[in-house]
């Protein structure tokens, strides 16, 4: 939070500003950090957001990089250090996640992009606590940004036509879609019903990916936001005991919280994208 | 055991414990986020198309029970499969 902007004179001012010090945290900054022009009407300019997408892609990449340098040269079969900690953590997204929901049939295709949304939404979601991003104009969690979680929630939505696809051919998917064996008229309501879910699900997905990382940080930042509005109505005595007895303990309990979320959120995205894929292969098992 | 390896062992303990119940309410969640999607979605929907129309409020409405339909629905699939 950009503690030096609720200096301000009066007691309206700073209960004034605090709702658009809130916003202006976690929301997309409206100035972008390099102004690009716009080409068929998408605007290319690189805000916050995309600046800590790029930072996520690139801790990410490197990361398993090194890791797998050692495999890929194949000099010691026994993993160490990084290597085994990754090792472990794909195994058992391997084993638990995807091999029970997409099956072994097809876990060799989907386990690479069910792992790769896991770490990416870990690590992205994880950057939003680092409060070193701070720092840099505006950094913040990227996937407390809407389009940033329907650009993921896109990825699953044609993954589980993809899925169905290969497995069905693309007609066969279709016809999977509704069970078979119920009077004609039924299918006349459940056809759509079915067509209108395989939108709602990836929405769902942007929803509570977008919704629960805004969430959190909103929660602590009102909390903290007390201090101010105390010291501005009551004196600053009045701020640095609430801040010191309700403030400071309560943000550090819902950070602690956060740790949680973070980690939480992300095996969720990845559980419902086996899941979702899981149901194209074998439909109404 | 010594102190450090027991203490290891609960944090790993609890972690699993976590991920099983994480896992086992994985259909649960998606089931009630769908109907607040679902809802909030074909409402929006509604709206939009309305605004595009000049039809205000028939096609929010619509969207709104359309929206309540496909959530309940899938909350239905999830409660009563065997």
């Amino acid at each position: 939070m950009r503690i030096e902007a609720t200096h301000s004179e009066g007691n309206g001012t700073v209960l004034d500003k605090i709702g658009d010090i809130i916003l202006h945290h976690v929301s997309n900054s409206e100035y972008p950090i390099v102004q690009l022009p716009t080409m068929f009407g998408i605007n290319f300019s690189i805000t916050k957001h995309v600046l800590m997408l790029w930072v996520t892609a690139t801790i990410v990449f490197t990361v398993f990089f090194l890791a797998s340098k050692i495999y890929r040269r194949e000099r010691y079969p026994v993993p160490t250090g990084l290597m085994n900690a990754l090792e472990s953590i794909v195994e058992y997204l391997r084993n638990q996640v995807v091999i029970p929901n997409v099956g072994k049939e097809f876990s060799k295709v989907w386990a690479p992009l069910i792992l790769t949304l896991f770490f990416f939404i870990l690590t992205a979601n994880g950057l939003g606590l680092v409060p070193l991003f701070d720092l840099i104009p505006g950094g913040s969690t990227a996937t407390g940004n809407f389009n940033v979680t329907a650009g993921l929630a896109t990825v699953t939505f044609f993954s589980i036509i993809v899925a169905g696809s290969l497995k069905y051919r693309f007609l066969g998917y279709w016809k999977n879609m509704a069970p078979k064996g119920l009077p004609f008229m039924v299918y006349f309501i459940l056809i759509p019903i079915e067509i209108v879910a395989m939108f709602v699900k990836p929405f769902a997905l942007t929803l509570r990916l977008a919704a629960n990382m805004t969430g959190g940080h909103i929660a602590i930042l009102s909390i903290m936001s007390f201090i101010f509005i105390f010291g501005g109505m009551f004196g600053a005595g009045a701020g640095i005991s609430v801040g010191a007895l309700v403030s400071v303990p309560l943000a550090v309990g819902v950070s602690a919280l956060e740790i949680i979320i973070v980690f939480i959120q992300a095996y969720v995205f990845t559980l419902l994208t086996a899941i979702f894929i899981g149901m194209a292969i074998h439909p109404h098992h | 055991m010594d102190p450090e390896k027991n203490r290891q062992n609960f944090l790993s303990q609890v972690f699993r414990l976590l991920i099983k119940n994480v896992t086992q309410a994985g259909p649960y969640i998606t089931a009630s986020y769908t109907l607040i999607g679902s809802v909030l979605l074909l409402t929006l929907l509604g709206y939009f198309a309305d605004r595009w129309l000049g039809s205000s409020p028939i096609l929010m409405i619509i969207g709104t029970i359309l929206g309540l339909v496909v959530g309940l629905y899938e909350i239905a699939r999830v409660v009563f499969k065997k």
